[in-house]
């Protein structure tokens, strides 16, 4: 508990004074700055998804929600699309992660393809979610409906613009190394690229869960949670 | 200095304010005095902590101002005055706490011999919902809801049959009964408070909330709606009339169940037409109105207003200011229609009367002036505010007890508003929605606008 | 750059690349210094704005039927803006896009925030949502009149004026606020967290830092509580949802909604909006203990404990939001949590109220306009905390809330109060910026104004709330319980309010007219001790520090060391260099 050690010095006592400037050195790491900012940005997609997820679990529980998995005619008892849009992002995730041991070692080519194949397969999950948005028109599961179908096109739509928002951070990436050349700075930003990548990942995954689920599991939920 | 001595000043300012102002609770008439105590309890608490810290900050301000020959003391913490400090004010605060917590519990614990009233909120008034006599409540739902069926009762719940209804702003209560007051509203969030009872609950569209009190001193209550409901927000108002055992039961006995309500109303338009014979004279053949007799159209109007106002006129609500002199007429003439079933088929006959149309209708010489004088485009944006309840197309609105005010002649409607701006219209207490016009025509501040927005209304056509 | 790793502060801007023309000077500025100057004009022009509608539902609260342009419509519409405008528009993006863009860099000793150009990102997308919300001014129906807490399902209801589009792009502005402020917000957070000179750790910070950081958290981990609310209002507003919409009429009509729950709103909306309380406090607080501090040449009384008040206050502030909602009809038995976690927050409060009073203590006051103000804070601020303590008792609260009451509570606590210090930061490191001092006339004009003024206006207010006035209300009309004399009480707190709202307009000339034609201050006028002061160039310069950045020995409070000469360290003075009295006598002879 470092922090509530260093909270706890008397900063007018010069006894500490060595121990004080430890900890402040003076050099700025650009590379664990934006780290730091990366991280309170994931905290506040976490609090963003955190809230949406709260109040959709309380809406489980009412008497109209109807679970979009569960019955054979529910879209989402099969949802193999959207295992295979999750294949789409997982696969991004990795080549963008491939992209940056390329670029410790310096191979353009490599560097190249792996890019590539990390906007490509991107770009083929945001196709995909569209895909099941069409789909469930197609078969009357409107926006309006159901509260479940509110939040599906809701959720996915707002985790759909975060992938959009990095798409834009990773293409200026690319643009810098293009003009730069540094593959210092291609490494550092593709790190954070990559962390970005699998924590988008991840919140998908656990949508995937949440909205895909029957009934019965939200009640499950619901009354541990203590809705 | 000059700082020292003002907040010295500010603090004896604000305890004699405090001590000397008229401004404070309404007596209380509810059972409540636990909070009330409370509140007092607080008030000392926090009122020493304001004196004792201002004084405090005037007394070091005083003593440690500016001296070129003086050093500030360097003193970093003192753990032992701050870990005192933080006791003493956990200690003060933990006082204050405790009663209202306590008070608290009381106000969410339900006495078991309440008896249970429904409060219904709607944009912009209240009605009342009585479980009659198998103490239960019926259910409803907003789909339910018809100019019929008001409350939304579902008819096939044998529960809400015998429901006892109160289509009005104005509730009875039992004195030193307690009372469970059930909260539902059909639009918006609304708020049920009355000062003298010191409680208040917010009502929630699609959920049932409650508040209980015990009602201790007889007398009538204005019931605030205290929770931002829309633009009228302001008027809506409700009245509780608290009764001794005697009074209550006259009132309940006046009460129509829900069954009572969707049978009672059937009207004969025949015998309408015949009853209607002895108002022609003034209000023509037609219903068309005439200028010269002071008379409106009433054709085409709408039943539930006509019943009410002939209500109103008979029962000496309406009509009886000695500065009305055309209401006077009409709370005399009313006198014909013998009881409410002749209300009723007269209403029933005028509304299905066919309004006569714009152009054949002959304007008057002073409604031609009036109309002229009047800017229909000023008018236009302040009937903005009429439009709420009155309709885009001023058609009136049931839900909203705002009668159509298209086709209605000019001179009558200046006439009303100035009425209502008066008081001569609208402010006897049994008149349940005239206080919200009084209130409402108060936007119109001169004479101009009145005129500008009759001619407003005056340029619509008249739909039905 | 070729090197990524530990890169010295100190060669973080070449020299070489300082802007030239106006355009990259003044206006694509990314120097934070003129991002913070941006911010705060755009926050006190609008802030003016919103004055201007306080006055206009004034005038009508005060002379009902008196001002023809004033009907319930405009009212609500008045309401509404002045309150979102007052507390999102102004009071935060001045208080963290201004003075947390300003303070940040110089006082940790930074040539400037990390991410620059976020930083005028985040200025321009501020910008945008300000006009946003303006924009709503001039459509049809105006702007929307819901009151700035826009609960549903009233504030998309067409019984409400500017339920169309006014509430529309109210929602769109607070979401494109809502996404400036991450910007800055991680941007000031992650400065201080890694961009600090030599010497400077956290707890040599100067409060002011410490209350702009946690607030800023605060900010980022409270914001998006109103951007989901807002994108789900949006929905059911657009698309037709049933988030916050259940079963329900509008004037009459049957809607298409069914199942969603109003409630849920309101607890995502005070998830919020009661952490932006302190978002919008502990900057002031952090401000206002360094102003006295200085003005009073004494060490802040008991740091570690304002840092850990601080961030209890912090903390504390996520889990009392309910205690607005006790008549909301939510769960009843939420009043017992709610209304302890509210009076326990009371207590690091009380403890701040007390050290300033013992910083003071002892202390060698300079009443200069600045410590004026802030004495005016500690008095505001202890009267509307302590009717916070009575409101926030669940049970008090049944009569009181919802009436004139906790207006008048919620404006001596978070709208005098933290304006209050507002006005001590402006006139404390107005010479910082401009190198002249405002006026000491008008100042001393301004404040008595202010304080007398804003004293006048809300402590007869409460005693509206106690009559049992409600709040929002266009016009009381006649009724039982209100005597005649409450509408006396109301016309002198609308003069009070008139008054206090021309004292403004001197401010505003005193800041126009001092910035060009002020006294000269020199530097250091203060002599304070923290490492704004104490730049190379005067006022600094792009790039804030010379050839080399400040390095950091002591803590930011060394006034009135004993045994030492002057009365005041800078923070960056080493300890070698600290000149020592020798004899008093002869010390004090050579001073002067």
């Amino acid at each position: 508990m470092q922090i509530l050690k260093s909270l706890r010095v008397k900063p007018w006592l010069p006894v500490e004074f060595e121990q004080q400037t430890s900890q402040a050195t003076g050099l700025l790491n650009k590379e664990k700055a934006a780290s730091t900012a990366l991280h309170f940005l994931l905290a506040v997609i976490t609090v963003i998804f955190f809230l949406f997820t709260v109040t959709f679990l309380q809406r489980t529980q009412s008497f109209d929600f109807q679970a979009l998995s569960g019955e054979p005619w529910l879209p989402f008892t099969n949802a193999e699309i959207l295992w295979q849009n999750s294949a789409y992002l997982l696969l991004a995730s990795i080549s963008i992660m491939l992209a940056k041991k390329f670029a410790e070692r310096q191979s353009l080519s490599a560097i190249m393809i792996s890019l590539a194949a990390t906007t490509l397969f991107t770009l083929l999950f945001i196709s995909g979610q569209i895909q099941v948005w069409l789909q469930l028109n197609q078969s009357g599961f409107y926006i309006t409906t159901n509260p479940a179908n509110s939040y599906y096109f809701l959720l996915t739509g707002v985790h759909a613009l975060h992938i959009i928002g990095g798409i834009l951070v990773f293409m200026r990436c690319i643009l810098l190394f293009a003009v730069n050349r540094s593959y210092q700075q291609l490494v550092s930003r593709l790190k954070l690229c990559a962390r970005y990548w699998h924590y988008l990942f991840f919140i998908w995954l656990f949508l995937f869960f949440l909205l895909t689920s029957d009934a019965d599991t939200f009640k499950t939920i619901a009354s541990i949670c203590g809705f | 200095m000059t700082i020292a001595i003002v907040i010295i000043l500010l603090v004896i300012a604000t305890l004699i304010f405090h001590f000397v102002s008229p401004w404070w609770f309404t007596p209380l008439a509810s059972n409540w005095q636990a909070i009330d105590d409370t509140i007092n309890i607080s008030l000392w608490v926090v009122g020493t902590v304001f004196v004792a810290v201002n004084l405090f900050l005037a007394f070091v301000i005083i003593k440690y101002r500016h001296n070129k020959d003086r050093r500030a003391d360097y003193e970093p913490e003192n753990s032992k005055l701050e870990a005192w400090l933080t006791v003493v004010t956990t200690i003060g605060v933990a006082a204050m706490l405790a009663p209202g917590l306590v008070v608290w519990g009381e106000f969410i614990t339900v006495p078991e011999n309440s008896e249970i009233v429904e409060a219904v909120g709607q944009q912009w008034h209240w009605s009342y919902r009585l479980p009659g006599k198998d103490g239960k409540l019926g259910k409803t739902a907003i789909k339910l809801i018809t100019e019929d069926n008001p409350f939304g009762l579902d008819v096939n719940d044998i529960n809400g049959s015998d429901d006892l209804l109160v289509n009005s702003n104005e509730l009875h209560l039992l004195i030193d009964q307690p009372v469970k007051v059930l909260l539902r509203s059909k639009d918006v969030l609304h708020n049920f408070a009355v000062p003298q009872f010191r409680v208040k609950m917010d009502l929630v569209p699609g959920a049932i909330t409650n508040v209980w009190f015990t009602p201790t001193k007889l007398g009538r209550y204005e019931l605030l709606c205290e929770e931002l409901c829309g633009i009228a927000h302001f008027t809506m108002r409700g009245f509780i009339k608290v009764d001794s055992a005697s009074d209550y039961q006259t009132w309940l006995a006046s009460l129509p169940t829900f069954t009572q309500t969707l049978t009672r109303d059937s009207a004969n338009i025949a015998l309408g037409k015949q009853l209607y014979a002895g108002c022609a004279a003034c209000h023509g053949i037609n219903g068309q109105g005439n200028e010269a007799m002071g008379a409106p159209k009433v054709a085409g109007l709408s039943r539930w207003y006509l019943q009410r106002q002939l209500h109103y006129f008979k029962e000496k609500i309406r009509g009886q200011n000695s500065a009305d002199l055309y209401g006077q007429q009409m709370a005399a003439m009313s006198v014909l229609l013998a009881d409410n079933k002749a209300i009723t088929d007269v209403s029933a006959y005028l509304s299905a009367l066919i309004p006569t149309k714009k152009s054949p209708f002959e304007k008057t010489s002073s409604e031609n002036t009036l109309v002229t004088g009047g800017d229909a485009i000023k008018g236009k944006s302040l009937y903005k505010n009429c439009a709420y309840c009155h309709g885009e197309h001023a058609q009136g609105h049931y839900a909203m007890n705002a009668p159509k005010l298209a086709g209605q002649h000019a001179w009558y409607l200046k006439r009303q508003i100035n009425a209502y701006q008066q008081g001569i219209r609208g402010t006897h207490p049994a008149d349940l929605y005239g206080n919200q016009m009084v209130l409402m025509s108060k936007i119109l501040h001169d004479q101009q606008a009145v005129i500008d927005v009759v001619s407003y209304i005056n340029s619509l056509p008249n739909v039905k | 750059m070729t090197k990524m790793e530990n890169v010295a502060i100190a060669d973080q801007v070449d020299e070489s690349s300082h802007p030239t023309t106006f355009m990259s000077k003044y206006i694509w500025s990314q120097d934070h210094k003129v991002i913070a100057v941006q911010y705060s004009i755009t926050a006190i022009a609008v802030g003016l704005v919103a004055l201007v509608l306080s006055g206009m539902m004034r005038l009508q609260l005060g002379f009902p039927n008196e001002f023809s342009f004033i009907d319930p419509s405009s009212y609500l519409q008045f309401v509404t803006m002045h309150g979102m405008i007052m507390v999102i528009y102004l009071l935060t993006a001045l208080l963290l896009g201004g003075f947390g863009n300003y303070l940040i860099p110089l006082m940790i000793g930074a040539r400037d925030m990390v991410f620059p150009f976020l930083n005028m990102l985040s200025y321009w997308i501020y910008l945008l949502s300000v006009l946003v919300l303006l924009a709503s001014f001039f459509v049809s129906g105006g702007p929307t009149g819901a009151g700035w807490t826009l609960y549903p399902p009233q504030a998309i209801l067409s019984g409400t004026p500017g339920s169309g589009a006014g509430i529309l792009l109210m929602l769109i502005s607070l979401a494109i606020f809502i996404v400036a402020f991450t910007m800055g917000g991680l941007n000031y957070v992650t400065t201080i967290l890694q961009a600090r000179t030599k010497g400077m750790t956290l707890m040599r910070m100067p409060l002011t830092l410490w209350g702009i950081f946690v607030a800023t958290i605060l900010g980022l981990l409270a914001f998006p509580a109103l951007l989901v609310s807002a994108i789900m209002m949006i929905f059911d507003k657009v698309v037709g949802t049933s988030f916050f919409m259940p079963a329900i009429l509008s004037l009459g009509q049957t809607l298409e909604h069914s199942g969603g729950s109003p409630i849920l709103f309101q607890h995502l909306f005070w998830f919020f909006g009661h952490p932006e309380v302190y978002i919008v406090a502990l900057p002031a607080f952090g401000m206002v203990s360094d102003v006295i501090s200085v003005h009073a040449r004494k060490n802040i009384f008991g740091y570690r404990m304002m840092v850990w008040a601080i961030i209890a206050i912090g903390g504390l502030s996520f889990v009392v939001w309910a205690h607005h909602m006790y008549v909301s009809g939510m769960n009843p038995y939420f009043g017992f949590f709610f209304a302890t976690t509210t009076l326990i927050i009371a207590i690091p409060t009380a403890l701040k109220v007390y050290n300033w009073l013992l910083t003071l203590w002892r202390g060698n006051i300079h009443l200069t306009v600045p410590m004026l103000f802030a004495i005016g804070f500690i008095f505001t601020f202890t009267h509307g905390g302590l009717t916070g303590l009575m409101l926030g008792n669940v049970i008090i609260d049944l009569p009181l809330s919802d009436t004139f009451f906790v207006v008048a509570h919620f404006h001596m606590v978070m709208g005098v109060s933290p304006i209050m210090v507002l006005f001590a930061a402006i006139y404390h490191w107005f010479p910082l910026l401009t190198g002249r001092f405002l006026n000491n006339k008008l100042g001393k004009f301004h404040f008595w104004g202010t304080f007398l003024g804003t004293y006048a206006i809300y402590l007869p207010m409460h005693y509206l709330g106690f009559l049992g006035v409600p709040r929002r209300y266009y016009a009381m009309g006649e009724t039982d319980f209100i005597p005649e004399s409450a509408q006396t009480l109301n016309a002198g707190i609308t003069v009070s309010a008139i008054i206090v709202g021309l004292v403004q307009v001197v401010f505003i000339f005193n800041l126009i007219w001092s910035t060009f034609k002020g006294k000269k201050s020199g530097r250091n006028p203060w002599q304070a001790t923290s490492l704004e002061w104490q730049t190379a160039q005067f006022p600094p310069g792009h790039g804030n520090w010379g050839k080399q950045l400040p390095q950091v020995y002591r803590w930011a409070y060394d006034y009135s060391v004993p045994k030492v000469k002057d009365d005041f360290i800078p923070q960056n003075v080493a300890p070698r260099d600290v000149e020592y009295l020798t004899d008093d006598k002869n010390n004090n002879q050579r001073d002067k």
